[in-house]
């Protein structure tokens, strides 16, 4: 977590620095890529307490395509649940296959198989056990470099002993925070086993915000995934304060992009007063 | 691929052999001494020592002003030469050892022409070396630079075989090799991370500076632990016969230099400071947290020198530098280094000099920020110290001989993090230490008076030691097992031995040509998750897991004056592997991570390229014309499938211009105008969409490149007249305006080109240029007296 405040410090110091020449500028050009072979994608979530799984299978595009992600519609989805029974997901339309009516428990495992002309991809993601945000805190914060002042919002939650993987995702007002460089995950390394108060570190609240949370626990493969995302997603890909970028780790074998994650959840509300 | 090369042992014990092969004289006797400039007593590096009486015999001052030439029985005529300085002829009668202090006075204008047009410098035709550049800061001082400051590092990219890491950053890479892998010694001290403020500033003050010299390729055998280049720069000594005060002011930053005899040519001191102001600025704004922020830095050097008596000397020179970020209570974060180094020089006899050193280096930053009402501080170093003996030994005129040996223990401290959150343990990673040692011997021999070989060899030997831990990883990273290790207990040990041999053939007056061979170790390396150079970057030492990085290279180059020795060209052509080389797995953590090492992966590297290069130095017009064509490589079986890919550095094109024009007596212009051929860098071929974001499709690793870069910057330098009555009362002080403009014609050269979502379509994805300077002009203000 601290590195995500020297990232923004270094930026910001750059940004200081550069209005030091007065004449830093922005544009958007015009570039030349290459076209890469179209491959397909697949983003598969299950959700601990949701009665139903829902995979997205779609086809990458060229960079400068304006029509949206390719659906693919015609695929075979299954999921194996934990007691090795086999639900097979219904096409929905626009890339998406549901299936309902599921009880889905943590410390479990689920398996994905996706077929789709004449190619199967198959991914595997193990449950954790969930563990429970305890409560939720505002907290002023000042402006900083001349930014308008705002709220944090902290989770609190008692860590489970061992190595834990975290995502924090928030809506507010209802709408989910949703942008690039606003993914949020982290692990325990520096306080395991402790009574945690972190924030959301990736937005600034305002006054009279409804805020939901929510605290993932993620497999270690999931995590690795949510942060090489983070990375790529991130509007700074590719920027000299960042590595040489590349495509997210997936746990889908078989040569897709993409992830299949079992997640389990805790959620909590919080109002942000006047 | 396999990547060999021809190096055993055996073919170069050869070497020491050709050291008998010169003539025996019946009677000879040695004249010893030194060099320095009349006016000020600064000791002179390389001037050269002439005998009138036998063209093609001679020997220059070492790095100490030293020199020492053993002739037989006679009446000589010495000629001391040094460019831009009157040469000087002394008569000697040679019939016992002789002891021989000279002093040599700066060639006025018109003195100059005259004595210039009889004898210019041919050293780039005669030296035995080859792949060095030499810049003394005096003579670049009127190139225009970014925001006026004068940067030696900023010049040296501007040379043949050197790039620099970014527009405006002061990190560089030579002949292809990393950014990490340049040896930076500043009186022998190496320097960490010398870059300030981000990269845009070197932390090399001019006005502190004597001589930079850069080796390319042929380091000579006593330079050792770097895989690519060695930067040696070396401080002024201070004046010895009287007060001197340069100082200027500029638009970002000030500078002020003192020095001054302590006794008088006995021994001097010199004092430099520099300190950036734009904070002073933030101090006017209204706002609290703008207001009690910092942003500054600052550099200080520190040498005085005395000599006991005619054998001995000492020198005591040091270096700080820091910067300092901070807004108000939020955060505060500052790096920077420290340096020392005691040196005594001891003259043994007419023939042998000896110079024993102990040098100190400290690298460190820190970091704190406060949230919520509670602290975090983190901190990280990296320290040095170093025990250096070694020897120049000056049998005949044919041959000059240095050995010696050198150990340095290394203390990292990759990080301390400590908090008074609730939430928070405090941690500490593991200290590393290591011990660092070598042993060379090198001759620089004429073989006859065309032909001349510089040879030696090195042995370095490194021992990574406990207290501390030592990891295992399997092939993804993840740790299969740990050792711990008690105090100076060996966890793992390397060693090498390091060949250095180049080759003259004097073709005529005025051509030669040149070729060498040679291998470099470097133990330490620099983890750095970005491309950018960052303050946070973390040296590591060599261990069970990461192997020293290996440079070969092989060169060849055809040297050749024209007009008398007015203009310089050389071409050059290398071919460079190197082993070992670092990168990291995808999405690595390297920040704070004991088992960083987890996170790399290892492959190898290949350099090739031509330099071109015409110089001037001497006339009204002086300067010069670089063009390098190069390519640089890696292959990492992790990375882009296996398949070898073009290193960041990957420039194929680099060319430059810097022009000095001399005007009037008042009136300086300079300009230089840079191209080259963007970096490689690694763009989306498609997109899809994850978690409602659209994320872009990487193909292959730096499979494209950035635009050209181009920029042409201009200059003034005005000397003030002196016409007042002031400035006749006092005809030493002198003073000069220097006004210039980088990226004079608003070229928008990109810093980074990043992709992104349109605001209004989210289906639409675009391209977003950075370009960070357009026209930046600068004022500065320089004065001595």
């Amino acid at each position: 977590m601290k590195k995500n405040y020297m990232q923004t410090f270094l930026v910001a110091a750059l940004v200081a620095v550069s209005s030091i020449a007065l004449n830093s500028c922005t544009k958007v050009i015009e570039i030349e890529l290459n076209e890469a072979d179209r491959q397909y994608v697949i983003e598969g979530l299950v959700y601990e307490g949701a009665e139903s799984i829902e995979v997205r299978v779609t086809k990458t595009t060229s960079f400068f395509d304006t029509s949206g992600p390719e659906a693919v519609n015609d695929a075979v989805v299954k999921v194996t649940m934990p007691g090795s029974s086999v639900v097979t997901l219904n096409a929905m339309g626009n890339g998406y296959y549901k299936a309902d009516g599921l009880v889905i428990t943590n410390e479990a495992t689920y398996q994905l198989q996706v077929d789709v002309a004449e190619k199967t991809f198959t991914a595997s993601s193990y449950m954790p056990a969930s563990v429970a945000l305890d409560s939720l805190e505002y907290e002023f914060s000042e402006g900083i470099f001349g930014g308008d002042d705002f709220y944090d919002v902290f989770l609190l939650f008692e860590d489970a002993i061992g190595l834990n993987y975290y995502r924090a995702r928030a809506w507010v007002n209802g709408e989910y925070l949703n942008e690039p460089g606003e993914i949020q995950v982290f692990d325990d390394n520096l306080n395991d086993g402790n009574y945690i108060r972190i924030p959301i570190w990736v937005y600034q609240f305002e006054a009279g915000d409804s805020v939901e949370v929510e605290l993932q626990s993620l497999s270690p493969e999931t995590y690795e995934f949510y942060q090489t995302f983070a990375l790529v997603a991130s509007e700074d890909a590719g920027s000299p304060f960042t590595a040489a970028p590349a495509n997210p780790d997936t746990n889908i074998k078989g040569g897709a992009l993409g992830v299949f994650a079992a997640i389990a959840t805790s959620r909590g509300v919080i109002e942000v007063p006047e | 691929m396999k990547l060999n090369f021809p190096f055993t042992i055996k073919t170069v014990l050869f070497a020491p052999l050709l050291l008998l092969a010169t003539s025996v004289f019946s009677q000879t006797y040695t004249v010893s001494g030194s060099v320095k400039d009349q006016k000020n007593g600064e000791d002179l590096i390389g001037a050269i020592i002439a005998v009138k009486e036998i063209p093609g015999k001679g020997t220059a001052t070492n790095a100490y002003g030293f020199f020492s030439i053993t002739l037989p029985q006679g009446s000589y005529t010495l000629m001391f030469e040094y460019l831009g300085y009157t040469t000087k002829e002394v008569a000697v009668v040679l019939d016992k050892n002789q002891s021989l202090n000279v002093q040599v006075d700066e060639a006025s204008e018109t003195i100059a022409e005259v004595i210039i047009e009889e004898d210019r410098p041919d050293k780039n035709i005669r030296s035995n070396e080859m792949g060095v550049t030499r810049l003394d800061p005096k003579s670049i001082a009127t190139v225009p630079v970014l925001f006026g400051e004068k940067d030696i590092i900023k010049i040296f990219q501007m040379t043949p075989g050197v790039k620099s890491a970014g527009e405006g950053s002061a990190g560089f890479y030579v002949r292809g090799g990393g950014s990490d892998q340049n040896l930076i010694l500043l009186d022998e001290a190496p320097v960490y991370n010398a870059s300030h403020l981000l990269g845009f500033f070197s932390v090399f003050n001019s006005d502190a500076l004597k001589d930079v010299t850069l080796y390319k390729g042929g380091m000579p055998a006593e330079y050792g632990g770097r895989a690519s280049s060695v930067m040696d720069i070396k401080m002024k000594d201070g004046n010895s016969k009287r007060l001197g005060v340069t100082g200027g002011i500029g638009l970002i930053s000030s500078r002020l230099t003192i020095e001054a005899p302590i006794v008088k040519d006995r021994g001097s001191f010199i004092i430099s400071a520099r300190r950036t102001y734009a904070d002073v600025f933030l101090k006017l704004s209204k706002k609290d947290d703008i207001k009690n922020s910092s942003l500054y830095f600052y550099d200080l050097n520190m040498k005085a020198n005395y000599r006991i008596n005619d054998k001995n000397r000492v020198f005591l020179s040091g270096y700080f530098g820091r910067d300092n970020f901070g807004l108000a209570d939020v955060f505060g974060f500052d790096w920077g280094n420290a340096t020392g180094t005691f040196r005594w020089n001891h003259i043994v006899n007419d023939k042998l000099f000896s110079n024993t050193s102990l040098i100190f280096s400290n690298y460190n930053y820190r970091f704190n920020f406060n949230a919520s009402g509670s602290d975090v501080k983190f901190s990280s170093s990296i320290q040095d110290w170093n025990l250096k003996q070694d020897f120049s030994y000056f049998p005949n005129p044919n041959n000059k001989i240095k050995f010696g040996a050198n150990a340095i223990y290394h203390t990292f401290i990759p990080g301390e993090v400590e908090s008074d959150y609730e939430s928070f343990t405090d941690t500490k990673l593991t200290n590393r230490y290591a011990l660092e040692g070598g042993a060379y011997v090198q001759n620089d021999q004429s073989i006859t008076e065309s032909f001349g070989i510089q040879y030696g060899m090195r042995y370095s030997y490194f021992n990574y030691l406990g207290a501390g831990k030592s990891y295992t990883f399997d092939d993804k990273g993840a740790k299969t097992s740990e050792n711990s290790y008690g105090n100076w207990e060996s966890i793992k040990t390397y060693g090498g031995f390091e060949p250095r041999v180049s080759a003259k053939y004097q073709l005529n007056k005025e051509s030669s040509v040149k070729a060498q061979v040679n291998r470099a170790y470097q133990y330490l390396h620099l983890l750095s998750n970005s491309t950018t150079s960052q303050p946070t970057d973390i040296w590591v030492p060599s261990s069970n897991n990461v192997k020293p990085q290996i440079a070969d290279q092989v060169a060849a180059g055809y040297f050749r004056n024209f007009k008398n020795n007015t203009y310089e060209f050389s071409v050059e052509g290398y071919y460079k592997l190197m082993k070992n080389q670092i990168d990291y797995r995808n999405g690595a953590d390297l920040f704070f991570n004991d088992e960083a090492e987890g996170e790399l992966v290892y492959g190898e590297g290949r350099a090739y390229g031509g330099e071109f290069y015409i110089r001037k130095q001497t006339g009204k017009l002086t300067g010069w014309v670089s063009y390098t064509l190069s390519r640089s490589l890696r292959t990492f079986e992790d990375i882009n499938e296996g398949i070898e890919f073009s290193a960041k550095q990957d420039r194929i094109h680099d060319f430059a211009i810097v022009a000095m024009y001399e005007l009037s007596k008042r009136v300086k212009l300079s300009a230089n105008w840079v191209y080259n051929t963007g970096s490689a860098t690694t763009f989306p071929s498609g997109k899809y969409e994850i978690d409602g974001k659209v994320v872009p499709l990487y193909t292959e690793r730096n499979g494209y490149r950035m635009p050209a870069n181009h920029r042409l910057d201009v200059g003034v330098t005005i000397d003030t007249k002196k016409t007042s009555q002031w400035a006749l009362a006092h005809p030493d002080f002198e003073s000069s305006w220097n006004i210039s403009v980088y990226n004079a014609y608003a070229r928008e050269n990109a810093y980074s080109i990043t992709f992104r979502q349109n605001e209004l379509e989210p289906n639409r994805t675009e391209a977003v240029r950075t370009a960070l300077f357009k026209i930046v002009p600068s004022v500065t203000y320089n004065f001595t007296f």
